[in-house]
């Protein structure tokens, strides 16, 4: 490959230009009190905002509840949103403030017992209630790769410092520039690369197993 | 040459697409004769893909029109106002027969007084036994009045002495 994303992320961001305008219309469209301008931000953006948020929080439950709580903020807060920043940079700042907010939540109230949370592990692996939701793919036999590849990423996510986290997700899910995810977590650009650096290095390691490029596949 | 962290740095910059083109065209050159980076830019390249993929399932599951029923159900959810506890007015204390307890919290104080007196007086040394000279004034190191105010007057005594009388008012702090 040897490839850098230069020219893609060029292209991305010529297309990013007019969705940043289109943003900015349907916000001054929200402000003045557009309902239906408020679903087609939700319907654009809610899905990225969910994969975003489950690479922070442990499950789809709670990743859910982060999405719901960050667009009643976003709805409540646009009448403050000056347009300085683009849109989706705010949007993401708030979920991921929520997101973390949610997991030291609950770091703080650890109170399943021990034997209760084995058993929520051995249903995990059972694939009931997974952590991972279902892949529906023809192929039985990579659908289960893949899932157990969601798993592994969790797992590996899970063991980052928060911030490492929310840097990473923004990065290789979302594609944020380096000057987009310091606008969103609000942190110089050099506090990213190396939040970033060290959690490609802690992921690498986590995930040595899945990423020989074998099990990995894009189809 | 560039230190192993600038190098790090340039490699993690030049696989994000953050470089310059002509550092972006320096490091594709180097990445010539450096295996090691190349292999570096693999695996992170498959860790992009393994990510974007995983979180495209996520993605695909999510029920979008229920997510967003139970966000309009919270938009449009009418503000209740949070109930208060009512806060009673520190101090404040109301005591039933008022008027019946200051009777009694008078005679109660007077008699606080007399006993201060007579105890303040029979404390005090009687002068021909005592040889040593006569200190003046008195000194109070310390008076509780409870819930009450009161006053520390110095009186002189019949042969001359300073005596401190400590005078408790009859009514509360704080009740009308």
């Amino acid at each position: 490959m040897n490839q850098p994303l230069s020219n893609a992320s060029k292209s991305k961001e010529a297309s990013e230009g007019s969705s940043k305008k289109g943003d900015h219309d349907l916000v001054q469209r929200v402000q003045a009190g557009d309902s239906a301008a408020f679903r087609t931000l939700y319907d654009k953006y809610h899905r990225r905002a969910f994969a975003v948020a489950m690479g922070v929080v442990k499950n789809e439950d709670d990743a859910l509840d982060a999405v719901q709580n960050a667009f009643i903020k976003v709805h409540k807060n646009i009448h403050r949103f000056q347009g300085s920043s683009s849109f989706y940079t705010w949007l993401y700042r708030i979920v991921m403030n929520v997101s973390i907010d949610h997991v030291r939540r609950t770091s703080r109230r650890k109170t399943l017992d021990f034997d209760e949370r084995a058993l929520h592990e051995e249903s995990e692996v059972a694939g009931d209630g997974a952590l991972v939701p279902r892949v529906t793919d023809a192929n039985p036999g990579k659908a289960a790769l893949r899932r157990e590849l969601g798993s592994a990423i969790q797992a590996a996510l899970a063991q980052l410092p928060e911030h490492h986290r929310a840097v990473i997700v923004l990065r290789e899910i979302e594609g944020m520039s380096y000057e987009e995810m310091a606008e969103a977590l609000e942190v110089p650009k050099g506090t990213i690369m190396s939040r970033l650096f060290h959690a490609r290095k802690k992921m690498q390691v986590e995930l040595a197993p899945y990423l020989s490029g074998e099990v990995v596949s894009e189809d | 040459m560039d230190s192993p962290e600038k190098e790090d740095e340039k490699l993690q910059m030049f696989f994000d697409g953050e470089l310059a083109p002509e550092e972006e065209a320096a490091v594709r050159r180097s990445l010539e004769g450096s295996p090691k980076a190349a292999a570096q830019l693999r695996e992170w390249e498959h860790l992009r893909t393994a990510m974007k993929s995983v979180a495209t399932d996520w993605a695909g599951e999510i029920d979008s029109d229920a997510l967003f029923a139970r966000i309009e159900n919270e938009i449009g959810a009418p503000v209740v106002p949070i109930a208060r506890p009512k806060l009673e007015q520190p101090g404040l204390r109301v005591i039933p027969d008022g008027r019946e307890r200051r009777v009694w919290g008078g005679v109660a104080t007077g008699f606080a007084a007399a006993a201060a007196i007579f105890l303040a007086v029979m404390a005090w040394p009687e002068p021909h036994l005592d040889p040593s000279p006569i200190v003046r004034g008195s000194q109070v190191l310390e008076a509780d009045f409870g819930s009450n105010t009161g006053t520390i007057f110095e009186v002189e005594g019949g042969a001359g002495q300073s005596l401190a009388v400590i005078w408790i008012d009859d009514e509360e702090v704080g009740l009308p």
